[in-house]
């Protein structure tokens, strides 16, 4: 089942805010966009584990909560988990009192020694350009993936070859960087949303253990 | 405002948490308020569109930089200068009379900082990321976008760690104008792929 972040093509939003054009509506945004990124390192949370923080939201928050808001929740949260600040120690500052407990590092995600993201890897990638692949369909089943529902299941065509990468399943959770090839998926329109009679083309870059061989050739 | 000076701050309001997380870490001896102001200052104001319009006008006028910037947009954007987070590995996908390129991402907000700055709230809409992939026509007249009905539309969702620049198509009657009288005709939706370069530009 689809995160509640996971929202590509998904039905229902109305005409985007064009107008709402600003970085910042107001000074706290500010504060909570640099707090947080040190919040992070303070953490010690790697930018997967930074991102499944703001995916693990209470499903009704992060719908109605503003961008920024969710900034500022997932800085505390990673501050908890990271055991820099007690649980209640927010609650505990917000009401004038010292937190009763103590800080306890509960996760395992760490940062990846400031190298990047991107892995040399020994084997050769699995696809080449042009190859007709299909996209899992379950590994968005649990915690962390940057597999968008709206290509599960679905066949596309291998357009790059984009490198090696740490892959942010496993990273995000402490089960290290297991670095795999990324590709640029080309899907077209009409085989991602057969009803909507669109012609255009979506390119998706997908890790490598989410992308089987497939005999179908979509001809993008 | 109610006057009222004794009420308990109230938690679900996020300026005050911010103010209390701050607080915490610069107690703890983990952050240093100074540093606050200046990671702002650097993201919005040094960086932003006009280093990536820098990039546009360039290739505009230089095809071996043009050529190499389609061929390693990371290397050739650091050529003048720009790189860093959230700009390490880029991509450069070009406009043409035959196709159209538009950028998105549809799990979260990632955004070519180094040479586009902080993306704009509509950016990180739930409507933006949500019908961008799904109907880019739609979209593309919500900003004024009309394009013909032959021209090829390319997302791209910056689902992984590759950002995505869009390289407009120079806009008709500008041959004689040089680099630098190119640069304030590249805005930065024209380099998100919402609009076109020289066109319909916002107040």
């Amino acid at each position: 089942m689809a995160g509640v972040h996971d929202i590509g093509g998904k039905p229902g939003f109305g005409a985007v805010p064009v107008d709402d054009d600003v970085l910042f509506h107001d000074d706290w945004e500010r504060r909570a966009f640099a707090v947080t990124q040190f919040a992070q390192g303070a953490a010690g949370f790697n930018t997967d584990a930074f991102r499944h923080g703001i995916e693990r939201e209470d499903p009704e928050t992060y719908r109605s909560a503003t961008y920024f808001d969710k900034w500022i929740r997932n800085a505390e949260r990673m501050l908890v988990e990271g055991g820099v600040l007690a649980p209640d120690a927010v609650p505990a500052a917000l009401r004038g009192d010292a937190p009763a407990e103590t800080p306890r590092r509960t996760t395992d995600a760490r940062p990846s020694e400031g190298r990047g993201t991107i892995r040399e890897i020994k084997a050769a990638p699995r696809f080449s350009v042009g190859d007709s692949v299909t996209v899992a369909t379950d590994a968005a089943s649990a915690g962390h993936t940057r597999l968008p529902d709206y290509v599960a299941g679905r066949t596309g065509t291998v357009a790059f070859v984009n490198g090696g990468w740490i892959f942010p399943d496993t990273h995000a959770h402490g089960r290290g960087e297991q670095p795999t090839w990324v590709y640029a998926i080309a899907f077209n329109a009409s085989d991602l949303w057969p009803d909507d009679d669109a012609t255009h083309v979506v390119y998706v870059d997908l890790f490598e253990p989410y992308l089987d061989a497939s005999s179908h050739n979509p001809q993008i | 405002m109610t006057g009222d000076h004794t009420h308990t701050p109230d938690p679900a309001d996020p300026a005050i948490r911010v103010e209390a997380i701050e607080s915490l870490l610069v107690e703890a001896g983990l952050l240093d308020s100074a540093r606050v102001d200046a990671l702002i200052e650097r993201y919005e104001h040094d960086l932003g569109p006009l280093n990536g319009a820098q990039v546009v006008a360039r290739a505009w006028t230089d095809d071996d930089y043009r050529a190499r910037l389609l061929e390693d947009g990371t290397a050739a954007i650091a050529e003048l200068g720009f790189s860093g987070s959230q700009g390490e590995h880029m991509v450069v996908v070009e406009n043409s009379v035959d196709v159209h390129n538009l950028v998105v991402c549809t799990l979260c907000s990632c955004y070519p900082w180094p040479v586009l700055g902080l993306p704009p709230s509509w950016y990180k809409s739930p409507e933006y990321r949500a019908r961008a992939v799904r109907e880019p026509r739609a979209v593309l007249q919500e900003f004024g976008t009309e394009l013909s009905d032959d021209v090829e539309i390319r997302v791209w969702d910056s689902s992984a760690e590759i950002r995505y620049l869009v390289l407009p198509e120079r806009p008709a009657g500008t041959e004689t104008l040089a680099e630098e009288q190119l640069v304030p005709l590249v805005s930065r939706d024209s380099m998100i792929g919402v609009r076109l370069a020289g066109a319909n530009e916002r107040a």
